[in-house]
Order: structure tokens, then C-alpha cells, then sequence
């Protein structure tokens, strides 16, 4: 493994309810890029994606996900996110009764205390969530309202992507950030992306279709089919997709 | 004739002189015992009874004795500690009184009896039940005291009134009292009252509240529960509503041996709202329940009902939520909502609906759900860093919050569920 590498899984085998579903993954992603994966539907890119966030009815019955060289599946979920990984969801939960502003200040301190900070003062609280709520266009709705309690499927994703800014987590796998989304919508949520890249963060982007890989451009893109990588390679892979489709893989 | 109501009979004939001497009812009490013969202490089998606790009550020597223990407030939240104290069912104070000069009064039952006598038996027992249950008579035979409010027409009180229900002894003592909150025309009052009992407490109470809302009148009354020790409590709020009157109750219990809270609401007049909320947290062998009885008696009335349990361990709960629409009550809307979430396998929780529906034009709704915590939203709590214990208490406490959402009273609200989310610490452990 380099100096430079952010995330490196090696050999990975999840299960779900005794149903193999990665078959032995491999990859590496340095710091400062944005890698891709590609798929069909149910060919286990959520289920990556909760792998390394750390959602616990998936096991990992074979590899490690080493992330800054520590293997971060002997960690709780909440220790990964404090360590700066940071997971935008395929859908969402709603969580009625918890505000919106309580619950970003509740994570946001979360993550102070874990750096040895004081708790962030109400006022720059309100000044920061305001500044990046506005900038995603989700400023009125956030106020009063419950955890993605009523959103729709767009300011889901937008909720989540105020929480990554807030956050300014290391490495953040996307999941499916453009489902359900319109193209100024994409455009939004492209542009918190590209905004957070610098040489010190790595983004994995899971996605179905190409269409968000024109907004958030990747380094590289992989195949992902039936729990395994079948090829990987540079941008123009979308496009070589686009034209042939998932089977020509297979 | 049961055990219970023979036990109860020759416990009242020991205590009458006393019971007398504190608070004299007179022929108010001889009338109660009368009826309490003929319809006895509640039975288990008796279909409002099923889900109670009544072994221990039947197997017990009760006493009466008036005993004044040292009040121990260690254990109290700070909102109440300077608040009116009743110990074991009798005003701390001998001269709990206070009338205002607007004519607000507040005080105590004994001290009310002796400075407007008149005014309380214009109230006293006008809406309880005595011929209901057994228990509703046995209150009038063997009360105390209690508190009484009366705010005269057009009144507003601003300030709530606190007062502290406390008990304290381990010698199977009763300790029944009677609140009696009254609100002419166009009145409002709020009381907050808490419930406690100290750890070596295995008393027997009783409490009655007789809730009075004239015309456009509002009352509302919030009770907060904490016992501890071996205490037995049923606590009942009868309430009658005038017109385009207002009616809140809102009772959460953080804990409890074994608790029966009961509402019995009427409305005689149209366009009255009654909002009626509870909460319990019980956890090992706690055992707690509410009994709700809505008489939509009149049209254009709505009543709300929103009620939770978080249930930990091998405690019980249950909710019965009788609505009765009388023919003539059209236009009644009438909400009801039983939420539980039970968080061990051992734990038990009951919800019974029981809606009893004359007229036609009506709207009336009942749910009823028993869940555990959303493994989703806990992930997605904890994938933001925040750790798993706290996850779940933030869970549990927007859940139980969502019973006071009706609550007015800011700090009211802000204090309950602060003292919802350090007993919840506690449990999501
Ligand atoms: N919680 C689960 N229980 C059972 N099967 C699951 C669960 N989550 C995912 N799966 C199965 O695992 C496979 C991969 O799912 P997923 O990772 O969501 O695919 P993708 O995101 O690539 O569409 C699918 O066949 C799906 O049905
Ligand atoms: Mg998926």
C-alpha cells in the first residue's frame, strides 16, 4: 500500500442472512480521488457501501477494509464516522421527533468532543448550519421539521450532503446520490462534492447509471457484478458502458 | 362480599373518629360506606379490572394511621421543592391556605372546609363515581385531604400552581385524597403536581381529582409520577366540561411499582376540547396502566388522546381507551392513539380500544402500535458518530416527548423531558 492510500480493501467477503453477496473485493483508493463503482441492481454496491460504514447484520466472513492502515470492521459505526468516514445513504431514514438543527448540533459536538473541542457556540452553530443549508437551497425546510421526516426523495439526499458539509468527514462513500434526483438537483449536491476534494479526502461514488459521473468526475470507475470488480479502468468506462450495457461484463 | 371490601369496612369502622376529626364529611362518608358495601372492591375478573394488579390489595392488612414522617426532598426534582406538600394524604401545613384578592383560592382540602364549607360540598363528589367502582366509594370513606383550586369568572391564573403528593411509611398505610380544581366561566388555572414516594414506601393511595371547567373555562393538570419503594397507587381525574371549555391532562409516570391512572371525562356542553396525554417508562417488574373513559355526551365536542409506554425488563402496561358517542353527540371528533415500545422480551403491554358509537356523524380514530427501536434509525445515528447508548436514549426520548406535544407550559415541557431523557439513560443501558 502507498503512503498515499486513504482506503484499502483487501479481499472482502460479506454475507446477509447467510446469502454471499461480496465475493472478494480488492481496492485501493489514495487520497485527493474520486473513485466510482458501477453496477447492476443487487450486484452488492449498497452492501459494500455498509461495510464500511459499519452496519452490523452484514458479516464479513473473509478481508479487511483498512482505512489510514487501521482495519476499521473491528470498529463501532459511530467510532468510524468519528474518525472521518462519512456515508451518504441510498435511502435515508426518517426519524420523527428529532429535530433537524438538535440533531446536527448533536453530531457536530459529538465530533468536537472527539477531537478534545469545546461544544460549538449556538451562535455559530446557527450561522454555519444557515450558511450550508441556503447553499443546498434547504434552508426553510430544515427548521422545525424531524430527520428527513417528510422530505422528499431530493432534499433527502441534500439533508445528507449538509450533514457531510458540516461533518468535513476524510472518506465518503456515496451511495446512489443521484436517485430520484433532477438535473439542478444533481448539479446541487455534484457541486457540495467537488467543493469538499482536496488532496486530503478520497470519495467512493456508487452509482447506477453515468449521468452523475459527468458532475462528479471520477479517477476511476469499477465494475461491480455479482460481488466482484470485473474491470476497472478510467472515465471513459462509463461511456463504454453506457453504449454496451452490464452485460457485455459478464 | 370480597375480602377486600370486608378488610376495607373494619379498617373504616377503626378509623372513623380520626378520619372525622382531620376532615368531617359526616353523612358523606357514612353514604360512601353504604354504597361501598353494595358494590364492592373491584375484582379482577370485572372487565375494567382484568389488567390491574389487585392480589397485593387484597392480600394485605391495611392500616390507617396518621403518621407526619420528616420530609425527605433528596430525591425530588428542584421545580418542586418548594411547592405545597401533602404527607401520607394531609397538608404538611395546618393552614395551607391562600385567597387571593381577585377571589383565586388555593389551599388545602381541610384548610377549604373550614374558610368557604359551602362552596366545597357545592363540589365535593359531584363528579365522582361513586357507584362505578368500589374504589371511587372507598375514597370518600376514607379521605384526608387533597388540594383545592378555585378560580372565580373571568380569571386567569398565570402562574401554575406546583403541589407535592408525597408518601412515605412501611406499614401498609391508606393514604387517600381528593383535589378538587374548579374553574368558573371563563377561567383558567394550571396545576402541576408531583407524585412520589420514598424507597421503603408499600403504601396504599388513593388520589381523586374533581376537575370543574365552566363555560370557556380551561383547565389544565399535569401529574408526574415517581414512586419508588413498594407503592401502590390508582390516581383518578374526573372531569365535567361547559361550553367551548378546555380540558388538559397530561400524566407521565418515570416510575412506578404498580400505578392505575384513570380518566373519566364528560362533556355536558358543545365545542368542548379535551386533550388527554400519558407516558410511562417502567422498567423490571414496574407495572403501570391507563384506564381513559370519554363521554361525548353532547355534539361538536373533540377529544384527543395520545398516549406511550417504554417498557423495559418484565414490566406490564396496558391501555384501555373506552369513547362512548352518545346519539345526540353528531359532529364528535374523537383521536386516540396507544404507542408502546417494548424493548425486552419480557416485557408486556395491552391495548384496548373500546369504542361504543350511537351517533352517525362522526369522526373517530384509534391506533395502536407496539414497536422496538428502529434498527435503521439507530444505524444512521451512529454512522454520525454519535455513540450507541446515546442514540438510543435520543430514540426513546422523541418518542415518549411526542406525548407532550399538547403540553402549554414551555418549562413544564423542557423539565419533563429532561427528566424523561436521565430516567431513560438509565434503561437504553
Ligand atoms: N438486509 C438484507 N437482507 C437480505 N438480503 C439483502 C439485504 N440487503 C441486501 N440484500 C441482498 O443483497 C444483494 C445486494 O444488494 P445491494 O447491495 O443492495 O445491491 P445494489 O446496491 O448493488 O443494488 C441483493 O440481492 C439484495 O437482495
Ligand atoms: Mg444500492
Amino acid at each position: 500500500m502507498s503512503n498515499n492510500t486513504l482506503l484499502e480493501i483487501k479481499d472482502l467477503h460479506a454475507e446477509v442472512e447467510g446469502k454471499k453477496i461480496l465475493k472478494g473485493i480488492n481496492l485501493s483508493i489514495p487520497a485527493g480521488s474520486v473513485h466510482a463503482i458501477m453496477g447492476p441492481n443487487g450486484a452488492g454496491k449498497s452492501t459494500l457501501g455498509s461495510v464500511i460504514a459499519g452496519k452490523e447484520e452484514f458479516e464479513v466472513t473473509h478481508g479487511e477494509v483498512l482505512y489510514k492502515g487501521r482495519n476499521i470492521l473491528e470498529m463501532d459505526p459511530e467510532e468510524r464516522a468519528l474518525e472521518g468516514v462519512f456515508m451518504s445513504f441510498q435511502n435515508p431514514v426518517e426519524i420523527p421527533g428529532v429535530s433537524m438543527p438538535n440533531f446536527l448540533r448533536t453530531i457536530i459536538n459529538a465530533h468536537r468532543e472527539h477531537r478534545g473541542e469545546e461544544p460549538i457556540a449556538p451562535a455559530e452553530f446557527l450561522r454555519l448550519m444557515k450558511e450550508k443549508a441556503a447553499f443546498l437551497g434547504i434552508e426553510k425546510m430544515i427548521r422545525g421539521r424531524s430527520v428527513n421526516e417528510g422530505f422528499s426523495g431530493g432534499e433527502k439526499k441534500k439533508n445528507e450532503m449538509l450533514q457531510m458539509m458540516l461533518l468535513e468527514p476524510q472518506f465518503v462513500v456515496l451511495d446512489e446520490l443521484d436517485s430520484g434526483l433532477d438535473i439542478d438537483a444533481i448539479r446541487k449536491v455534484s457541486e457540495a462534492v467537488n467543493q469538499m476534494r482536496s488532496p486530503d479526502n478520497a470519495f467512493l461514488a456508487i452509482t447506477h447509471y453515468q449521468r452523475l459521473l459527468d458532475y462528479i468526475v471520477p479517477d476511476v470507475i469499477h465494475i461491480l457484478v455479482d460481488g466482484r470488480i470485473v474491470k476497472s479502468g478510467d472515465k471513459n468506462l462509463a461511456l463504454e458502458l453506457e453504449k454496451d450495457g452490464y452485460e457485455m461484463m459478464l | 362480599m370480597n375480602r377486600s371490601t370486608d378488610k376495607f369496612l373494619t379498617l373504616f369502622q377503626e378509623a372513623e373518629a380520626h378520619l372525622e376529626q382531620l376532615l368531617p364529611l359526616g353523612q358523606r362518608r357514612l353514604k360512601a360506606r353504604a354504597t361501598f358495601e353494595h358494590v364492592g372492591f373491584p375484582m379482577q375478573k370485572m372487565e375494567k379490572w382484568r389488567n390491574s394488579h389487585l392480589r397485593t390489595i387484597r392480600e394485605t392488612d391495611w392500616v390507617f394511621e396518621r403518621t407526619q414522617p420528616a420530609v425527605d426532598k433528596t430525591q425530588w426534582p428542584e421545580r418542586f421543592r418548594h411547592a405545597p406538600v401533602f404527607v401520607n394524604g394531609v397538608a404538611e401545613s395546618d393552614d395551607f391556605w391562600e385567597e387571593r384578592t381577585d377571589g383565586v383560592q388555593i389551599g388545602s382540602l381541610r384548610a377549604a372546609l373550614k374558610h368557604t364549607p359551602q362552596r366545597v360540598f357545592d363540589h365535593f363528589n359531584k363528579n365522582n363515581k361513586e357507584d362505578l367502582f368500589g374504589t371511587f366509594a372507598l375514597n370518600t370513606l376514607l379521605v384526608t385531604d387533597g388540594l383545592w383550586v378555585y378560580v372565580p369568572k373571568g380569571i386567569r391564573v398565570e402562574t401554575p400552581v406546583l403541589a407535592v403528593q408525597y408518601s412515605s411509611g412501611k406499614h401498609h398505610a391508606v393514604n387517600h385524597l381528593r383535589h378538587i380544581l374548579v374553574v368558573e366561566e371563563a377561567a383558567s388555572v394550571d396545576v402541576q403536581m408531583l407524585q412520589i414516594s420514598t424507597p421503603d414506601d408499600n403504601h396504599f393511595i388513593q388520589d381523586i381529582t374533581e376537575c370543574f371547567v365552566a363555560d370557556r373555562g380551561i383547565i389544565r393538570r399535569h401529574v408526574l409520577q415517581q414512586f419508588q419503594g413498594e407503592t401502590i397507587c390508582f390516581s383518578t381525574a374526573f372531569s365535567t366540561q361547559g361550553e367551548a371549555s378546555e380540558y388538559h391532562s397530561n400524566v407521565t409516570t418515570l416510575s412506578s411499582h404498580n400505578t392505575r391512572n384513570e380518566q373519566h371525562t364528560r362533556f355536558d356542553k358543545p365545542d368542548g376540547v379535551a386533550r388527554l396525554g400519558g407516558l410511562y417508562l417502567a422498567a423490571e417488574k414496574e407495572r403501570v396502566e391507563h384506564q381513559v373513559f370519554i363521554d361525548h355526551a353532547v355534539p361538536d365536542c373533540e377529544s384527543h388522546e395520545k398516549f406511550a409506554g417504554v417498557l423495559s425488563g418484565h414490566a406490564q402496561g396496558a391501555f384501555t381507551g373506552h369513547i362512548l358517542v352518545r346519539e345526540d353527540a353528531q359532529k364528535t371528533n374523537a383521536f386516540q392513539a396507544s404507542n408502546n415500545m417494548v424493548l425486552s422480551d419480557d416485557a408486556r403491554v395491552r391495548s384496548l380500544p373500546f369504542l361504543e358509537i350511537y351517533a352517525d356523524d362522526v369522526k373517530c380514530s384509534h391506533g395502536a402500535t407496539v414497536g422496538k427501536l428502529d434498527d435503521e434509525a439507530l444505524f444512521y445515528l451512529r454512522s454520525r458518530g454519535i455513540g450507541a447508548e446515546e442514540a438510543k436514549r435520543i430514540l426513546l426520548t422523541s418518542f415518549a416527548a411526542a406525548t407532550l406535544e399538547d403540553v402549554e407550559d414551555e418549562n413544564y415541557k423542557q423539565f419533563v423531558v429532561d427528566e424523561i431523557q436521565s430516567k431513560l439513560a438509565a434503561v437504553s443501558q
